[in-house]
């Protein structure tokens, strides 16, 4: 294979693990530190996706400008969805960490099919695109990397999936709140006993991971288009993302979502009939040869 | 022999058609002369008319992601049924009433179980709709054993009749995948230098049909063509950047592709920014793609493609000759504030045969007909289409192919391209003729004549 | 993270649950007969229909639940078993020319033991979540195989569609359609039904029941004693493999066209959610479960466009609200609180 098509193909690879990383990194956490196997995660990726479409589209008469709209997409819609999972969790979550794992994966998919009819309600069925003018994967077109034109976005979106599993180390490794997390994915009610205000934190994670998922979301749809399905296929991505990397790894999570990632994108380039059964392949044969996942025994950043 | 078998078949249903259809001439002629001696001939007279609205269901997706085709089709019905009964209803005496929707997205379980509670209720005339090949082969069959009179207007799959030759209570305006698949083979015999395909096709029946008839056909008609790689995306994809890059690689002078609705337009917006379209000299995009794909691209469509398919259904084409057709265009646009796309156009040819046969069999017999009636009177019609006469072969319909290239060049009311340069090729060419299988035919058609 | 999944109740002491066994029995004869004689006195077809629907889908439930239920292993790849059994009967009938109903629903129970023990040996080494993943993603190869038409026996997504089968060498399959399944068909999926519930409630009471429980409510203890864990699991996926996959034969008759949409995780789903809404910790609530599940869908069909909202707010409030004991088990306790406070006054 020439050099230019591996070059082109890693860079897809490498976008596509940025969007799992994106959807599948809160999932992990909420469920290595928190307890709660949220099957609804991923629906605030097509969350994020749809009010970035309906965001975006209502800014063409108020601006243009790339850096609005990329602060808007990277700063403003995370931040709106903040707030709001800090309240659903508050409300709609509250009850289910007291649940068995299999209870909160039934009552959370409860949760995605309450969701996808809001999104229906509000936004209606028929996929919607962001316009060209205030479309920043358009504006930014194309740059030159390595001798091959890659999409100037695109590149963008990979840099900030960087970004934000650095920070999340960071933030384990560094500050109070992740120190406190990490001792809650060992030991729960320790934590509790030592009159750790579990809750403020829970509430903390829980926001921060759903955001995460909301920005991958908001990222993804300049380039591709807000539909219903959206939701559904990223629900069963993360949990393969996350059952490959291992149950709570923030390294897990990376790993994983590069692997898909590659084995994606070189698998359709090079045999294309194996599309459909790539990543539940993929999923079969780490859980049968490791259960446990990739790195399912470690903590969070071990 | 498996085709022999079919073969036998087949001629056993023709011969079986021909008998019944020679029988309901005899009886309609007689009860045409009775109708005749009396000189009750006209519409105005007709006793039996019932009193009550002719009831509709339509049968449509109003969730998940084929929703939006179902959303057109129901802007479609709302206007035209409000246009029929504002001139009175069906032949002028009859208000249509659509009293029910059901969602597809509940799947061939309950559609087929809500078929049954309709037929027994008898509170319906006619399901109508369908959008899913899968369920119109699911529910047609039920619909039909139960005697229920079931309009289909917009699935493709060839094999609706094929397989059930013997419905008598279901009929489809709409062309089937045959008329875009074997259009598009006819596209490529006018074109030159195509010598390598790529073809890009869903991964489910309406990929798969496409890409066999489109091989099969350029196979038969002797093209000098090779289909170099075939890809199947999966259904609702949205990330079709490893496909453009591979496509991008091999660079075929021709790009084949029945994806349709959101999929169409992803593939083409991420095909725009990964180069694909510098990459092939051609695109032939057939999965029932028009106004809402050059609107959701706009000025990012690329100029090196031909959009269309089965049947005239592009707001611009002979808008200026077709008084009827500009009327639909314009009042659609007035009302929903957007032009209308393929699933408004086949509900509409769907009323409109549904208009052609109430009035032909009240003509012939005098009185408002049963639905098996009216079922039998849609067969072998033809009615205005924008593409000319929209012709029934028995109950199915048989559509033209017709395609165009992007232009901005256009007097429609939006800022987003539309077609131009518009090909037309006849139903002929693109249609089995009646009682020959699809895929037999597709495998020894010859060149286009003329 | 434990799981802490339905204990049944105690079984009673010997004699009242001689006469509660009989009241049972009773119950459950007269429903039986009600049911059996339902198509000739109402002549309602849609009802009979419908009702077939709901007992096909209890069976499958009923089959479901012998793993989540009996074995503590949430499986959401059921549907592998639903569509082998369904597609066994279609594709039997298609290629190998066997038109008899009792052949075919033999062929299919067979066939989906088979894929349950496949799948199974594959699984049961795992548990909790990574069982339901992988579970889901074995399922849903086979899901990618169909669509894919591997081997020409599918067609892809437009499905197959069905003839109606003979039954013991009479030619039932000529009588009308309506027929066939009022006088007919609709009687060989009660018979099944109760067979099944008959069978499972020897069967689950019988030493190889009492194992899975031990299983289900301490693993570490049921070890020690000696239970060979891993045999039983698979045991109790294939026995449930079998049952589910008779549900799917006799739906596949039902509903006349069988496409992959049978074999996606979508439909595990389906089946998983009427186990827990008639309650999972109840011998007959996953029947309960299926019948709720497919009227209440209907009902929400019929009178809102947000059906799938409707079906979600449902889902969470039941496994908040009642867990494993679902409406059936709800209904039962409340039963029993309006006879004690009767009792008491």
């Amino acid at each position: 294979m020439p050099i230019e098509s591996l070059m082109v193909n890693t860079f897809n690879g490498l976008y596509f693990a940025a969007l799992l990383f994106f959807a599948s990194v809160g999932l992990t956490l909420v469920f290595g530190i928190l307890n709660l196997l949220n099957m609804a995660h991923a629906a605030f990726y097509g969350l994020g996706a749809y009010v970035a479409v309906w965001t975006l589209n209502n800014m063409g008469d108020i601006t243009t400008s790339t850096v609005v709209l990329l602060a808007v997409l990277v700063l403003v819609i995370p931040l709106v969805v903040f707030v709001l999972s800090a309240v659903l969790d508050k409300t709609v979550f509250a009850p289910l960490y007291e649940i068995e794992p299999v209870y909160q994966l039934l009552a959370t998919f409860g949760v995605i099919l309450m969701l996808d009819d809001v999104i229906k309600f509000i936004w209606g069925a028929s996929p919607i695109t962001v316009d060209g003018a205030v479309d920043p994967s358009r504006q930014l077109g194309t740059l030159d990397l390595l001798g091959i034109s890659v999409s100037a976005y695109r590149s963008v979106v990979i840099l900030i999936a960087i970004a934000c599993a650095v920070g999340l180390y960071l933030m384990f490794v560094k500050t109070k709140l992740g120190k406190i997390s990490q001792a809650m994915s060992e030991d729960y009610e320790m934590v509790q006993m030592l009159g750790i205000n579990v809750n403020r934190v829970r509430i903390m994670i829980f926001s921060i991971s759903v955001a995460i998922a909301a920005l991958g979301g908001a990222l993804f749809v300049p380039f591709a288009t807000a539909t219903p399905a959206v939701t559904l296929e990223y629900v069963l991505l993360s949990f393969a993302v996350i059952v490959i990397g291992g149950l709570g790894s923030l390294k897990g999570v990376v790993v994983a979502a590069l692997v898909i990632g590659m084995v994606r994108s070189f698998g359709i380039a090079y045999y294309p009939a194996l599309e459909l059964a790539i990543v539940f392949g993929l999923m079969a044969v780490v859980i049968i040869f490791k259960p446990e996942g990739l790195f399912g025994d470690e903590g969070v950043v071990e | 022999m498996n085709t022999q078998l079919m073969n036998e078949n087949n001629s056993h249903v023709s011969r079986r058609n021909f008998l019944k259809g020679s029988a309901a001439v005899t009886t309609v002629g007689s009860l045409a002369g009775c109708v005749l001696l009396e000189g009750d001939f006209g519409t105005e007279e007709i006793d039996g008319i019932p009193d009550e609205p002719f009831r509709i269901v339509q049968l449509l997706f109003e969730s998940g992601p084929p929703a939006f085709y179902g959303e057109e089709a129901r802007n479609a019905s709302e206007m035209l049924v409000e246009q029929i009964n504002d001139d009175g209803g069906l032949i002028g005496e009859r208000e249509i009433e659509v009293v029910d929707r059901l969602d597809e997205d509940a799947g061939p379980d309950s559609l087929i179980s809500d078929v049954q509670a309709m037929a027994q209720e008898g509170e319906v005339d006619m399901i109508m709709g369908i959008v899913s090949s899968a369920h119109s082969l699911a529910v047609a069959p039920a619909a039909d054993d139960q005697q229920l009179p079931f309009l289909v207007t917009m699935p493709g799959t060839y094999q609706l009749f094929e397989e059930n030759p013997e419905m008598d209570h279901v009929v489809r305006t709409a062309g089937t995948n045959a008329a875009g698949a074997v259009g598009a083979v006819r596209m490529v015999e006018q074109m030159d230098d195509v010598e390598t395909v790529i073809t890009v096709d869903p991964d489910y029946a309406w990929g798969h049909d496409h890409q066999e008839m489109f091989t099969a056909g350029l196979d038969a008609v002797g093209a000098d063509v090779e289909v170099v790689e075939s890809r199947y995306p999966e259904l609702g994809e949205t990330d079709y950047s490893a496909h453009v890059s591979a496509i991008a690689d091999e660079s075929p002078d021709l790009l084949f592709s029945s994806l349709w609705g959101g999929d169409i337009s992803t593939f083409v917006s991420q095909g725009v920014a990964g180069g694909l379209f510098e990459a092939v000299d051609e695109a032939l995009l057939i999965g029932d793609t028009g106004a809402p794909l050059l609107d959701s691209l706009g000025a990012d469509m690329p100029e090196n493609v031909w959009l269309g398919g089965r049947g005239g259904y592009q707001p611009n084409y002979r808008y200026d000759e077709d008084e009827a057709h500009r009327e639909f265009v314009d009042e659609y646009y007035e009302r929903y504030d957007q032009l209308p796309g393929w699933g408004a156009y086949h509900e509409w040819m769907g009323f409109e045969a549904l208009q052609e046969g109430v009035e032909r069999a009240v003509q012939i017999i005098g009185d408002w007909p049963t639905g098996e009636q009216l079922m039998a009177s849609m067969n072998n019609i033809a009615f205005e289409a924008p593409h000319g006469q929209h012709t029934m072969h028995g109950p199915q319909a048989v559509a033209p192919a017709v395609f165009g290239r992007p232009t901005d060049d256009h007097d429609l009311p939006v800022d987003h391209p539309l077609l131009g340069e518009f090909e037309f090729i006849e139903a002929a060419e693109v249609n089995p003729p009646e009682g020959v299988l699809t895929m037999d035919w597709v495998d020894e058609i010859e060149p286009m004549t003329g | 993270m434990s799981t802490r999944l339905p204990t049944f109740g105690d079984v009673k002491a010997g004699e009242i649950k001689g006469v509660l066994l009989d009241k049972r029995l009773l119950a459950g004869s007269a429903l039986f007969v009600f049911l059996a004689l339902y198509p000739a006195l109402t002549m309602n077809a849609y009802h009979t229909r419908l009702l077939a629907w709901i007992m096909c889908f209890a069976i499958a439930a009923l089959g479901f639940n012998i793993v989540l239920g009996y074995t503590g292993l949430l499986s959401f790849g059921h549907a592998a078993f639903f569509g082998a059994g369904m597609y066994t009967v279609v594709i039997a009938m298609e290629r190998a020319g066997i038109t008899d109903l009792v052949v075919l629903l033999v062929l299919a129970m067979i066939v989906a033991g088979v894929v349950g023990a496949i799948i199974g040996a594959l699984s049961v080494k795992t548990h909790e979540i990574y069982f339901a993943l992988l579970t889901l993603a074995l399922a849903q190869l086979l899901f990618v195989l169909a669509t894919r038409d591997v081997g020409g026996l599918t067609r892809g997504t437009d499905g197959i569609g069905l003839t109606r089968p003979d039954f013991l060498g009479l030619p039932v399959s000529e009588v009308p359609a309506q027929f066939y399944l009022m006088g007919f068909y609709y009687h060989v999926i009660l018979v099944c039904l109760t067979a099944t519930i008959l069978l499972l409630w020897v069967v689950l009471r019988s030493p190889f029941g009492l194992t899975l429980k031990m299983i289900r409510e301490n693993e570490t203890r049921a070890e020690m004693s000696g239970v060979p864990i891993l045999r039983y699991r698979l045991y109790s996926m294939i026995l449930s493999a079998m049952i589910v996959g008779l549900g799917g034969a006799l739906y596949a008759v039902v509903v006349g066209h069988i496409t992959p949409e049978y074999l996606d995780w979508t439909m595990s789903g389906e089946i998983v959610f009427m186990a827990l809404l008639g309650g999972i910790g109840t011998f007959l609530g996953p029947v309960v479960g299926a019948g709720g599940f497919i009227l209440l869908q209907e009902l929400a069909l019929s009178v809102t466009t947000y059906w799938h909202f409707t079906m979600g707010l449902v889902l969470f409030v039941v496994v908040l609200t009642l867990r494993e004991k679902g409406i059936w088990g709800g209904a039962k306790e409340l039963l029993e609180r309006l006879d004690e406070r009767r009792d008491n006054s």
